[in-house]
């Protein structure tokens, strides 16, 4: 059995979290997604987190289990169990696949979902500036999506992942946290620079083209028959060059963020707005396509089954 | 497409230790203070190796990879998925790498160009969540082998600890058993039903997330760790108990049916305090708890691949050994995995 989306959530702005950063941002909408959902923390049998900028940088523990106990996801509070057979526990990690993260997230957790492992999968990603003006281009909105996933008892659910990785281009977007001297006073510090090249962003829409046509040829389907697609929101012009280039402007879920890009929870922002406005669930073919540094492009083809709903 | 009774096994394991080698005295003299002259005696650590100018978590990461291959007969090409799994993820000596992941790099360096790929993060049981999440991949029929790596460049924690540590109780401590270490395993559908994984699995306490934390510092480069370590001590072996029963029991095993236990390395007191808690508990031993840090310290998340392949080096294992790695990382994460030893006994150390 494939998994199915169950909730999704987001939060594209956050001006009352103030100085907040991606954790807060995102264990506040990991929240949200399963009080809308009425799924009790406990029953989360695995938490991932694909953000890759968080506060002061943490490398451990991973960030998911630092968000596990703020929603609250304990295990000698929980009822019932998943892990262990029997035995009380969400397990969490981190993935970092840049602006693929949501995509790898999926198809991970769509097969721990297929061999049984767990019923219920949170996904939850999200991003902010780790140490406030402690960074170099940093370009990204602080957001943060939840995506719950579980078992399809119907025909719904991801039906096909594809990902593809372009090293020749691995230069045109690099982002790295280095002791380099910083500020007035030029004292060092440890500040993430992040380097995109100008032509970044054609080449993130010629690599997405050329796996787009490859997920086709293996696939029985068309560009015609997708419905639906849910894109990357960022690097910024992405989305409009594709549409470009494709076509099916009617197709695109087009979320437009005021105040920067969308990194990592961009793909989500946007099917939250079909979830929303009830695209997502009146769409038989919806195809993910999200792009990321490497370059990596990650494709997901989800159906709705109407006649087994 | 879930193909059902699928067994993992383990094809393959490399490591790479660099040249580079500091004392536990050299980093005692360090400390300001004199309260911890009883260091290497409390851990068990009487050197750590570290990187050397231009060496770095990609270099020890694709360095353990080559001697993965070498000891395969997987060619690069044929590996279907590459996960990364550092805590530490510096390239180009002390720089933390965002993006791309890392594991773009190492798979671009090593020529796996056929190879998904991404990063996991998941503290010192990170290779432990690699091989559990590579065994789902090949169960569930996706890949039909993955190449799980580390290259851990730790060892600049130990540098910032030695100029705050004061005293035993410091938080910073623990930092001190550092040495940096990098580690490879390719897992593969199993050829034989008896041979292979018996179980992977991990969860996450969170509840002791805040006992160990690793953060990028503002005053120097890198990052430091502060840790409460008799807690977190405390802690892991309390609610180890009752896992490792739940596992054993599930897979109709005993304590005294595991020839070896290879617990994370972090000191020697601390595995010896928790075998003779488990051996009370159990009522029972395993063969032998396998130490592994006097000359390597805590390597952080390839600490069982190192004591494996070093095991497997001295030809101590026999096709048919049952082992089990444990492991007890921040988080507080507790992973188990128990398989049983096949023919790899025959590719080292003839």
């Amino acid at each position: 059995m494939a998994a199915k989306i169950q909730m999704v959530n987001a939060l594209t702005s956050a001006p009352r979290f103030g100085g907040k950063g991606a954790i807060a941002l995102t264990s506040q909408v990991a929240k949200h997604c399963l009080k809308d959902t009425g799924c009790s923390p406990n029953d989360i049998g695995m938490l991932v987190n694909t953000g890759v900028y968080r506060d002061s940088h943490i490398a451990e523990p991973a960030i998911a289990a630092l968000i596990q106990r703020k929603i609250g996801a304990l295990p000698q509070q929980s009822s019932n169990s998943e892990i262990w057979d029997g035995l009380n526990g969400t397990s969490s990690f981190d993935l970092n696949n840049g602006g693929c993260g949501l995509v790898s997230g999926l198809q991970l957790m769509d097969g721990f979902i297929q061999t049984g492992k767990i019923k219920r999968g949170l996904l939850v990603t999200g991003d902010a500036e780790p140490i406030k003006n402690h960074s170099k281009s940093f370009a990204f909105a602080p957001a943060a999506a939840a995506v719950l996933l579980s078992k399809s008892d119907s025909g719904s659910g991801f039906v096909k992942f594809q990902t593809r990785t372009f090293p020749e281009f691995k230069q045109s977007f690099e982002s790295h946290v280095s002791w380099t001297p910083w500020g007035l006073l030029r004292r060092n510090r440890n500040v993430l620079w992040i380097n995109q090249q100008d032509n970044y962003v054609d080449l993130c829409v010629q690599c997405t083209l050329h796996s787009i046509n490859q997920f086709f040829k293996e696939t029985d389907l068309q560009l015609d028959d997708i419905d639906l697609i849910i894109p990357s929101q960022s690097p910024k012009g992405y989305v409009h060059k594709l549409i470009k280039q494709m076509g099916m402007a009617d197709q695109f879920s087009q979320v437009e963020s005021k105040k920067g890009e969308w990194h990592t929870a961009g793909p989500a922002i946007a099917l939250h707005r079909t979830w929303q406005d009830g695209r997502f669930k009146n769409s038989g073919n919806i195809l993910f396509i999200c792009v990321g540094a490497g370059i990596t492009t990650a494709l997901a083809l989800y159906r709705n089954d109407f006649y087994h709903e | 497409m879930t193909i059902k009774g699928i067994k993992c096994q383990f094809e393959s394991i490399g490591v790479f230790i660099p040249e580079k080698r500091i004392t536990t005295k050299e980093i005692v003299g360090k400390v300001q203070s004199s309260c911890i002259r009883r260091f290497e005696l409390l851990t068990g650590i009487k050197a750590r190796h570290i990187c050397a100018p231009g060496e770095d978590s990609l270099t020890l990461a694709v360095h353990a990879a080559e001697d993965c291959l070498r000891h395969s007969r997987y060619l690069p090409e044929d590996l279907d998925m590459i996960l990364c799994c550092s805590i530490s993820k510096q390239k180009n000596g002390a720089s933390f790498q965002c993006e791309p992941p890392l594991s773009l790099y190492i798979k671009d360096a090593m020529g796996a160009h056929n190879a998904l790929n991404f990063d996991i993060t998941n503290a010192c049981a990170g290779m432990l969540t690699g091989v559990n999440i590579a065994e789902n991949f090949i169960k569930q029929g996706t890949i039909r082998s993955c190449m799980v790596i580390s290259g851990e460049h730790v060892s600049r924690i130990a540098d910032h600890a030695a100029k705050s540590v004061k005293s035993l109780l410091s938080s910073e401590l623990a930092s001190l058993t550092l040495g940096d270490a990098g580690a490879a395993v390719i897992i593969e559908r199993a050829s034989h039903k008896s041979d292979g994984l018996i179980v992977s699995d991990f969860t996450t306490l969170a509840q002791y997330n805040h006992l160990c934390i690793g953060r990028q510092s503002r005053t120097s480069a890198g990052f430091f760790m502060k840790t409460d370590a008799r807690k977190i001590h405390e802690v892991s072996i309390s609610n180890s108990t009752t896992i490792i029963e739940k596992v054993l029991h599930d897979n109709t095993l005993t304590m005294d049916q595991i020839d070896y236990l290879i617990p994370h390395q972090t000191s020697k007191s601390s595995i010896r305090f928790g075998a003779k808690h488990y051996a009370n508990y159990f009522n029972a031993k395993p063969g032998e708890i396998v130490i592994n840090l006097e000359e390597y310290g805590n390597t952080a998340s390839t600490t069982h691949f190192l004591a494996l392949y070093r095991y497997l080096k001295e030809q101590r294992f026999k096709q048919g050994d049952r082992i089990m790695l444990l492991g007890l990382a921040s988080g507080l994460v507790m992973g188990i995995v128990i398989f049983t030893m096949n023919e790899m006994v025959n590719q080292y150390g003839r």
